[in-house]
């Protein structure tokens, strides 16, 4: 039977297609283009979805049994499919019509999922004692859907930052410029993929602190991962105050959005690897 | 002079008040949050004086980063964010209880004016059918409508997600209920820990801070310790203690803990946190194997501390010190951690009183031996010491209040966010026996949601007369 570990390697080529198509799609303003590659990378999805549920099965046949969340590769590979899923959520909201916001989507699923295979060894390992428990599940899908969101706006934001420069500029017709979606639209976008990342993140950190007080005996530690999550949270909490805010709306908030996503970054990654602390696995 | 206070006082009370100030909080917590994941917290003040200087051991004490999170500086800065959002609050109520209460039933042209969202179109129908029509369609798409007649006119009002506008009171309410929950915990419980050898009962704990002794009122007894792994390896599939509690000499509860399944007994949790070995009365089996004649090999048992006779022979071996986990630290031999997972004894060879010489012996490698061009041949078969369980004790009165809190800010932050106060007003207007409609409407939030929604239900209305 096919492995999960080698369907993970034929994704990769999947979202690979899918970001030429968009690329190309950007280039050629083809609207054929954008629906293939947006079949290409929703059957990519569909078969990501498909390989995480067979490595779940067969972390059972291997007599370990648990939900692939826990080390970096399986994190990774969960934090791709995360990315693509919000990127699909937006294009039913928005009538498969946000193709800038697929060829930002794309390239960065690919490039998690290509450093997940590559980078990370991928044999399922056994769990240390503090991971098995439920709450594993609630708090990881929760927290990785809301880096998923993050990196969405993350790319909504840097696409507003770009298009509103060239907008105050003045933007020839028929450019490639003019093909973006307007800076309001890309502003409003963001909000929208930020609150939901946001309500993620917030039921993220709760779910993370009732694990924590069931296997550790507090709720709260101040252990750098969740400062981490905090200062996180802390800057979106700033994002969506300053959109209340006369003189912070349009580029300030978009640079917010784009400093929320290094923290996010940083929480993942940077906590792990430079840091040290409780949450030593991923 | 007066007015000239009161201006002060208002500008002290404006930003107070500010948005500004939440943002600027916000983001300067954030900042000062990444202090203490950077520099290590409460360490020992050697660590500090080792890993940086002695200088800048003072500068970061005289500024509190050594325990950052509980400094007063950083919870005034909590504080003073708990001001401002109680403020703003308070502020923005009245607008919104307005909001709340008033009801414009009737659409005049002020309003229609004012309304994002409109359509209108004749209807041959006249407008008490229509206005029946209208009512139940409303009632079923939207929200059940409330009917005005006036002069010849009806005018149909219906409203959805009235009590959303109070989500952003709710969540700014949840942080306050989330921090004086952690007030609670902070002021009337207690973190500690308890060290427990099977068989052995204890009635207290080591405060984590203080490192204090407090008695717990009831006594906690280790009825048994044992740790499975998985198969073929070292890495511990889960760690299991059978604890009894013992309140005034009566048995009132046993249960086994793991890893994230605590024991609760009056208020007070119990965790499964770490185990190891005890050196203390441990036994040792040693083998002692002739260098002449391999076959004489025989095995002894002594105490830690204490010496047996090789038998025929007037050689003694002393097992002077054990390791559960031998490694060399700059140039001393230490135990890496309180599990035996690389048990070590030296063993002190003695004859006619005489120090011969002294040897390490390892359980896991047993041909690594210092002692082989010795007469003897020293091995370490094994050690039989107490495992001893490790427990978390913590009580915290305030979690209950956390919990609620983060409830609150979940259900807020959907009601603020992902609900909207949408509101629909439709006139019904006659004209020589004909209708005239006019639909408008409005959402305070979501507002291209509500214009699609507004577009679908215009289209409903707009069948309707048919």
């Amino acid at each position: 039977m096919i492995s999960s570990t080698s369907i993970f390697e034929g994704i990769i080529l999947f979202y690979l297609f899918s970001t030429v198509i968009y690329f190309a799609h950007l280039a050629f303003r083809s609207s054929i283009l954008h629906k293939i590659g947006l079949v290409v990378l929703s059957i990519g999805w569909l078969f990501h979805s498909g390989a995480i549920i067979l490595r779940w099965v067969e972390s059972y046949q291997l007599g370990i049994g648990h939900v692939p969340l826990t080390n970096f590769f399986e994190s990774m590979v969960f934090f791709s499919w995360a990315i693509v899923l919000i990127y699909l959520l937006l294009e039913c909201k928005y009538g498969f019509n946000v193709p800038t916001i697929g060829a930002f989507a794309s390239p960065l699923a690919f490039v998690v999922i290509f450093i997940a295979v590559t980078s990370f060894p991928s044999e399922i390992q056994p769990l240390v004692p503090a991971l098995q428990s439920d709450w594993l599940i609630y708090h990881v899908v929760t927290c990785f859907l809301a880096y998923g969101a993050f990196a969405v706006a993350f790319g909504a934001s840097i696409l507003f930052l770009v298009k509103q420069r060239k907008e105050k500029k003045g933007i020839r017709e028929g450019s490639i410029m003019d093909f973006f979606p307007s800076s309001d639209f890309l502003d409003e976008l963001t909000y929208k993929v930020i609150i939901i990342g946001f309500l993620m993140l917030t039921i993220g950190i709760i779910t993370g602190a009732a694990w924590a007080y069931y296997a550790w005996g507090r709720y709260w530690g101040w252990d750098p991962k969740e400062t981490w999550s905090l200062i996180t949270w802390f800057i979106y909490a700033a994002f969506l105050h300053a959109r209340f805010t006369r003189g912070w709306r349009g580029k300030k908030v978009a640079i917010l959005s784009i400093i929320g996503f290094l923290a996010v970054l940083f929480t993942y990654l940077g906590v792990n690897l430079v840091l040290s602390g409780l949450h030593s696995y991923a | 002079m007066a007015k000239e206070n009161k201006t002060i006082s208002a500008m002290v009370l404006d930003f107070f008040i500010s948005l500004k100030l939440t943002i600027f909080l916000l983001i300067f917590l954030a900042l000062t949050s990444i202090i203490g994941t950077v520099i290590r917290q409460n360490a020992d003040p050697s660590w500090y004086i080792h890993q940086y200087s002695q200088t800048s051991f003072r500068i970061f004490s005289a500024l509190d980063f050594l325990d950052l999170y509980h400094s007063w500086w950083f919870l005034a800065l909590i504080s003073l964010l708990s001001l401002n959002l109680t403020a703003c609050s308070i502020r923005r109520f009245p607008v919104t209880w307005k909001r709340f209460c008033q009801k414009k039933v009737l659409m005049d042209d002020g309003l229609h004016k004012s309304l994002p969202n409109k359509e209108s179109f004749g209807s041959k129908i006249s407008p008490e059918i229509l206005n029946q029509r209208y009512c139940r369609l409303l009632g079923k798409v939207f929200a059940r409508p409330v009917t005005t007649h006036s002069k010849d006119d009806y005018h149909l009002f219906s409203e959805k997600g009235k009590y959303s506008i109070f989500g952003v009171y709710v969540v700014h309410f949840s942080i306050l209920v989330i921090l004086a929950g952690s007030m609670v915990g902070n002021f009337f419980g207690y973190e500690g820990y308890m060290q427990l050898e099977e068989g052995q009962t204890r009635e207290g704990i080591y405060l984590k801070n203080t490192k204090h002794f407090k008695k717990l009122g009831f006594s906690v007894r280790c009825d048994d310790f044992k740790v499975t792994y998985y198969k073929e390896s070292k890495q511990p599939k889960d760690y299991k203690s059978i604890l009894t509690i013992i309140d005034q000499g009566e048995e009132v509860l046993t249960k086994t803990i793991e890893v994230n399944h605590p024991l609760r007994y009056r208020g007070i949790f119990f965790y499964q946190s770490n185990y190891g070995t005890t050196t203390r009365n441990g036994k040792l089996i040693i083998s002692v194997t002739p260098q002449k004649d391999e076959k004489k090999s025989k095995r002894y048992q002594v105490g830690l501390g204490e010496s047996f006779q090789i038998e025929g022979t007037d050689t003694w071996v002393k097992a002077a010190r054990f390791i559960p986990d031998f490694m060399i630290d700059e140039g001393k031999v230490v135990s890496k951690s309180n599990k035996l997972l690389n048990p070590a004894v030296e063993l002190v060879v003695i004859k006619d009183q005489v120090i011969q010489y002294s040897t390490w012996a390892f359980q896991r490698y047993p041909s690594f031996h210092g002692s082989s061009k010795k007469e003897f041949d020293l091995k370490l078969i094994d050690f039989q010491g107490s495992q001893y369980t490790g427990l978390q004790v913590a009580k915290d009165p305030g979690v209950m209040i956390v919990w609620a809190g983060c409830i609150l800010l979940i259900v807020g932050i959907m009601v603020t966010f992902f609900l909207s106060h949408q509101r629909i007003w439709l006139r019904i207007a006659a004209k020589d026996k004909k209708s005239l409609i006019t639909l408008a409407g409005s959402a305070n939030k979501n507002r291209e949601d509500f214009e699609r929604k507004f577009g679908k239900l215009a289209n409903m209305i707009k069948e309707a007369d048919k």
